[in-house]
């Protein structure tokens, strides 16, 4: 946890500052009021920065902080052996975070879909993919959920509550 | 009062508006009862279909939603040992044991029985002490409604976070992404980055599905597909004996007060209530050792006080209009899209849709039992359908939820963006429903801080002269303080025990 910690906290002030450099400019647009725009900005992003160093701190010395303070007794080595497994959060090699990956990957490929050729199609491809993702191999079953959600969407969707689906630059 | 109650009762009792509500229900129950499905992940995604009804209908078919789902939950709860969500995880310790003495039908019927009365009871209770306090906040200005919003966000932080720093870090990233767009006092853009899409603000429907479908989704896929415990009960319905009734009654009643009150406190949701009913019962009985052995006051208790929460929780976000959780954020978000601002000024200048709003809890508690008496073998069958074709559904009904509200593809792709965000930062323990809060709160809280601030000259010491204000703030901030001195002091405490053996 703690090194995710640190990137976080690190990723959020240097947000909150760049925000807070941009509020700042708002401020000077307008004048005569109380509280311009750029203020509430500011003050959030200041809170933010406190909060994230906090968050950095902790991670950075937290652990030295806690055994200074209980001079390396029992309790303190205990607590530090229970805390060590909780640091895998993220296993990146593992099968799920690489179905994950794949995922993402089927995202990307529906997004651009869904650009040229619009809804239906797109949909007929990320239905099937995330279910083989899952390890579904039975074609008919994969066809089957594709139709039937496909059919579900129109008839409620677009036939009763008249909505109008994403339409590609090809169809 | 009489007359707009009438108005309210002719205008729910339509057939499209029964009907709305019907589905509403049923959707919600469906959700309810399927593990991994959530009932804000329900609401945020029919959120964007209710807006296509006009006016009054779209509310009543959330209302559906939100009653059905803290319902279904039970289901899988006694049938399958796996509360449907969390709202039922109380109800596991006697509803599954009643289930295998074969007495499913028994614990089914109670919890159904439970769940109705005190979501009626809750209705009741909204309609007697909603107006009530309406007219305790007629008085309050821009201070009071700052300072109740630093009080709601700050309240639902410390409650839903393992980590508080972690939770106040989520509610300030809500806060900042509703700064984005064009403020509504001066004018100003904002971070729009010049881009139109962004100039009306970060729009909140595809971040709500976003944090709480679709980031469900990839968690799914992540943990891979899961082959689902089918219940071995044949399932006879049966609505509960006149003798078992008398028996849970003072069960029920005290659990519903008690879900009916937790409800109203901000932060606080169905969890919380169902563990305190189940854990109070247990006190009170003459044989609390016999609980978790299948005691059918076991499943009342925790069933009527979850579904008391439904009228509870909308008592501040009428009469105030802060929401109490993530759930009552997002009714809070659909009122406010429909052109409802709750408040105490609803309750005079629009009588009719307040209650509107109540009797529509009513008739979706009602519709809520009906369902569950009728349909429980239906739900307990859909239960069973696999993750590896729940999620793909799941995930088409995002983009199609996310895109109805406004046609532009935009919203799809930052739906996306947010679900990612969020399932990493699920991971790393930051809580979504702070950022929820942030987001639908955060213009309140500026406009209020700003016409505050106009009122006192730029002083903000104009917040010492406000009692009320002065004392939610307070609140506010003990709210947040205040756990992790406790938590702190009992560690000395345990430590100088420790070392004193």
């Amino acid at each position: 946890m703690k090194k995710y910690d640190i990137g976080v906290s690190i990723v959020l002030i240097l947000i909150s500052i760049y925000m807070m450099v941009t509020a700042s400019g708002y401020n000077e647009a307008v004048s005569g009021t109380a509280m311009g725009p750029g203020v509430w900005v500011i003050i959030l992003c200041v809170i933010m920065i406190i909060l994230s160093a906090i968050l950095l701190l902790r991670a950075l010395f937290g652990d030295k902080l806690k055994s200074m303070m209980q001079k390396k007794s029992e309790a303190a080595e205990a607590e530090l052996a229970e805390e060590a497994p909780a640091e895998k959060i993220f296993d990146f090699k593992s099968p799920g975070m690489k179905r994950l990956y794949v995922a993402l990957g089927v995202l990307a490929v529906f997004v651009l879909l869904l650009e040229l050729f619009g809804f239906y199609i797109a949909v007929a491809f990320l239905l099937p993919a995330i279910m083989a993702i899952f390890g579904e191999r039975r074609w008919w079953m994969m066809l089957a959920v594709t139709a039937g959600s496909l059919l579900f969407i129109y008839l409620v969707f677009v036939l009763f509550l008249s909505i109008r689906l994403p339409q590609g630059i090809i169809f | 009062m009489l007359s707009s109650l009438l108005t309210a009762i002719s205008t729910v009792f339509t057939p499209f508006n029964l009907l709305l509500t019907f589905v509403g229900a049923f959707f919600g129950v469906f959700i309810g009862a399927m593990p991994g499905l959530t009932s804000i992940m329900g609401l945020s995604l029919l959120l964007p279909l209710t807006l296509t009804f006009e006016g009054n209908s779209g509310i009543l078919m959330l209302l559906g939603v939100f009653c059905g789902s803290i319902y279904g939950g039970s289901i899988t709860a006694i049938l399958i040992k796996t509360p449907g969500t969390a709202n039922s995880a109380a109800t596991v310790l006697d509803g599954y044991p009643l289930a295998q003495k074969g007495e499913a039908a028994k614990a089914l019927g109670v919890s159904t029985f439970a769940s109705t009365f005190g979501g009626i009871f809750s209705a009741i209770m909204l309609l007697w002490t909603a107006p009530l306090l309406s007219k305790v906040a007629l008085s309050f200005t821009s201070p009071e409604y700052f300072a109740l919003a630093v009080f709601g966000i700050s309240m639902v932080t410390s409650l839903s976070s393992k980590n508080i720093l972690k939770g106040l870090i989520s509610a300030v990233i809500g806060l900042l992404l509703a700064t984005v767009g064009m403020d509504s006092l001066t004018g100003a853009k904002r971070f729009t980055f010049d881009s139109t899409y962004l100039l009306g603000g970060i729009a909140m429907v595809p971040v709500l599905i976003g944090l709480y479908a679709f980031s469900q989704g990839l968690s799914n896929i992540v943990e891979g597909n899961k082959v689902p415990v089918k219940s071995k009960e044949k399932i006879k319905h049966t609505f509960p004996t006149p003798k078992i009734i008398k028996k849970i009654m003072p069960t029920v009643l005290r659990s519903s007060i008690i879900g009916t009150v937790i409800g109203a406190i901000p932060g606080t949701g169905g969890d919380i209530a169902c563990w305190t009913a189940y854990n109070e019962t247990k006190r009170w009985d003459k044989h609390p050792e016999e609980f978790g052995t299948g005691r059918v006051e076991g499943v009342a208790a925790p069933e009527a006080a979850n579904n008391a929460i439904s009228g509870g929780a909308l008592i501040p976000l009428l009469t105030l209009g802060i929401p109490g959780d993530a759930g009552t954020a997002i009714m809070l978000g659909a009122l406010m899209m429909q052109g409802i601002v709750p408040g105490p000024l609803l309750f005079s200048s629009e009588q009719v849709k307040v209650y509107i709003i109540i009797v529509g809890l009513f008739v979706a508690n009602i519709f809520m039992g009906l369902i569950g008496f009728s349909g429980i073998r239906l739900f307990a069958k859909i239960s069973a359908v696999s993750t590896r074709f729940l999620t793909p559904i799941v995930f088409v009904f995002c983009i199609v939820g996310t895109y109805a509200l406004n046609s532009n593809v935009n919203d799809i792709f930052l739906m996306f963006i947010v679900g990612i965000l969020a399932y990493f930062l699920q991971k790393l323990d930051f809580p979504m429903p702070p950022i929820v809060l942030g987001l639908i709160l955060g213009s309140t809280l500026e406009k209020n801080l700003q016409r505050t601030l106009i009122l006192s000259d730029g002083n903000f010491s104009i917040f010492l002269q406000r009692p009320i204000a002065l004392c939610l703030l307070i609140a506010a901030f003990a709210s947040i303080f205040v756990p992790p001195v406790i938590s702190f002091v009992k560690k000395k405490r345990a430590k100088k025990v420790a070392v004193a053996e």
